[in-house]
């Protein structure tokens, strides 16, 4: 039914590679994220998907059909454009009508499903106003409904909150998880925006250029294992430190030696055969794992000593630069959990931080 | 905010007056003055009021001429909609680089007077032409075709050099749809005939009025156009007035004449826009008589 499949797809724009041999499976029912950076060719896939591009090469298929030479209006995929694309000639109710309407559908069963996925996004009594006379919020909303109302077999969003305030946007996350629930559709939502992707999603694939997937996995896996150096800076901040790859001293650890700071354990549960003793390698540890005290602390396998160069207060929690060794900053994020902090640290100060070799993670690439 | 007011009121002032001069002295005055000229009767104790030069009206034969001018702008104007769409369109949304060349290269005839456009199109086709050369030497006629005085021959001129009056207006209301309006309608599920009819044309319709008014108007009092391509064998409401004023020299008869032609054109625009509108009405009315009556019974439901 709404299963994704894409085989080997390749795309140029004239002479300009942006799709390099992608495969990826979306399955049905699934809330799909694609996130990666702008000119990662991530709305390129959307659009091949949709039909709107054709590709150079490889196939596309939902379910078990080949839907890669079908036509665009023959495909049950519908879009949520980024830009809307509402047309400003028709009132709410014709907008979200439009596709049953080009699809000859009896009218009573049209106003029918239109009332009904009007009153699902939130807009009844809208609905013979014209589109000029709605917030964008709303117009969000009837973008969404005129896109599910043919009840497609997989809906295709594309960055459709980039236009919203955070407020809006953040409501907006929660209705689609909801919706997305509600209907079991296969939704597959394209951003830029790491926490939108985070906060949505079954399955994320994270894109590099020329689409190649660098990791595809669950939302917390991406953010806890990153597999890629790209993946840790991309998804959330990180802390990257590189070095000599080594066995450590305890079963499933290993050391990564940098040539001035110092050894860091980390924990690996499985055997990898990219980790390879003697190589040059990268470990990720992200801000808020790492404690940030001028105490001495024991029972923490590893701890760097810095000065506090850089402090960011944000309310819920303080963001510290701390210079380890020869301008290398390693971020730390404290929670401000205490009304009364009982160690106040200052700029310049110098402080111990610590992390569990847990908590570090030994990256691929 | 007076003052703002007021300052716009000024400057709105300041740019309105040429074109109200411009049209108060080359239209409405000569208007007026062939408004009242046309009932006017020239008598031998001097001029009376009358209704005189109106009476031709019940003439079938002028009835005829009319039609006949009619016939003629309608058809072009037509042809020039079905034959500009397409090429306004491609222009507009296939052509990435060469926009304004392709449209130059379109407009370029129309820079020259349209007589001499008909009249080249008259040496290309009259019996010993290039046309009826090419046509004799493939051999489908065995004497030299006579392609000129018919009415094919005739809308073929005034399409020709109407057709870029209609693009012009046309493209510029295309270029004004956004790409990506198209593309959600095809992802939504609509063919291509349906993306032009329900999408495009609404959104174009500007441009296609504009574009009616800037052939229909003048192709119904072209007149030396279609002499020379008919041969002079159709009478025509334009030649008709040119005969009236420059031959006949009753100028109060031509003013008639004009007053008549004038109120064919506008009856046949508003006949139009009325129609048009209608259609709107009623689909409206369609859509929504639906709608409507699901409200009441949702509220209904949300009282009980």
């Amino acid at each position: 039914m709404g299963s994704l499949r894409l085989e080997h797809v390749t795309k140029f724009y004239g002479n300009d590679l942006v799709i390099d041999n992608l495969t990826l499976d979306i399955q049905q029912g699934q809330f799909f994220a694609l996130l990666g950076p702008s000119g990662c060719g991530k709305t390129t896939i959307l659009r091949l998907i949709a039909g709107l591009e054709s590709v150079d090469s490889g196939s596309i298929f939902l379910g078990k059909r080949n839907i890669t030479n079908l036509p665009i209006y023959e495909r049950k995929i519908h879009t949520v454009f980024q830009s809307y694309a509402l047309f400003p000639h028709l009132s709410v109710f014709e907008n979200v009508a439009y596709p049953l309407r080009v699809r000859n559908q009896p009218e009573d069963e049209i106003a029918d499903k239109v009332f009904k996925m009007l009153k699902t996004v939130h807009l009844s009594g809208s609905e013979n106003k014209q589109i000029s006379q709605i917030s964008g919020g709303q117009q969000q909303r009837v973008a969404l409904a005129r896109a599910l109302v043919a009840e497609p077999e997989v809906l295709l969003l594309d960055e459709p909150l980039a236009a919203l305030d955070q407020r809006l946007k953040e409501q907006m996350l929660l209705e689609l998880i909801d919706l997305q629930e509600k209907l079991g559709m296969t939704f597959v939502y394209i951003t830029h925006d790491q926490r939108e992707a985070l906060t949505v999603a079954d399955r994320m694939a994270i894109l590099n250029v020329h689409g190649k997937i660098e990791q595809l996995s669950t939302p917390k896996n991406v953010y806890e294992f990153p597999s890629s150096r790209f993946v840790a800076n991309f998804v959330g901040s990180t802390n990257i430190i590189d070095g000599t790859l080594h066995r450590g001293d305890k079963p499933h650890t290993f050391e990564v030696t940098h040539k001035d700071m110092g050894s860091i354990t980390v924990f690996m549960q499985h055997e990898r055969n990219w980790l390879v003793p003697g190589s040059h390698s990268y470990v990720s540890i992200r801000p808020e794992k790492i404690k940030i005290t001028k105490k001495r602390l024991s029972d923490i396998d590893n701890v760097l000593t810095g000065i506090v160069r850089n402090i960011l207060y944000q309310g819920q929690s303080t963001i510290f630069d701390v210079e380890v060794k020869d301008e290398y900053i390693i971020k730390v994020f404290k929670q401000n959990e205490d009304h009364i902090p009982e160690e106040i640290i200052n700029y310049d100060d110098e402080v111990n931080l610590y992390f569990y070799k847990e908590d570090a993670v030994l990256l691929e690439n | 905010m007076w003052i703002k007011k007021n300052l716009e009121r000024e400057w709105f002032t300041f740019f309105a007056t040429p074109a109200i001069l411009w049209q108060t002295f080359f239209l409405l005055v000569p208007l007026t003055a062939f408004f009242i000229l046309s009932f006017l009767e020239k008598t031998s104790t001097g001029w009376i009021l009358s209704l005189k030069h109106y009476e031709l009206l019940l003439n079938p034969m002028y009835i005829k001429v009319i039609g006949s001018s009619l016939f003629f702008s309608l058809t072009t104007t037509c042809l020039c909609i079905v034959l500009a769409y397409p090429i306004a369109y491609f222009i507009a949304f296939m052509v990435k680089k060469a926009k304004n060349i392709l449209l130059i290269v379109l407009l370029l005839p129309s820079w020259a007077n349209i007589i001499t456009q008909v009249y080249a199109w008259f040496v290309l086709l009259q019996k010993n032409g290039s046309v009826s050369k090419v046509i004799a030497a493939l051999g489908i006629t065995s004497t030299p075709a006579h392609l000129l005085n018919n009415k094919p021959v005739i809308i073929m001129g005034l399409v020709y050099c109407y057709l870029p009056f209609m693009i012009l207006p046309l493209y510029l209301s295309l270029l004004s749809i956004k790409k990506t309006l198209l593309e959600a309608s095809a992802d939504l599920g609509a063919t291509d005939m349906q993306t032009f009819w329900r999408i495009i044309v609404p959104l174009s319709r500007n441009g296609l009025f504009n574009g009616i008014l800037l052939v229909a108007v003048p192709a119904f009092g072209e007149y030396a156009a279609i002499e020379i391509l008919g041969g002079g064998n159709y009478a025509l409401w334009g030649s008709n007035i040119v005969d009236t004023f420059l031959v006949a020299g009753n100028y109060a008869q031509g003013a008639a004449l004009t007053i008549v032609g004038i109120a064919a054109l506008i009856s046949l625009i508003a006949s139009c826009l009325i129609i048009y509108h209608a259609i709107r009405v009623i689909a409206a009315f369609i859509h929504q008589i639906k709608p409507s009556q699901r409200i009441t019974t949702e509220s209904e439901e949300g009282r009980l």
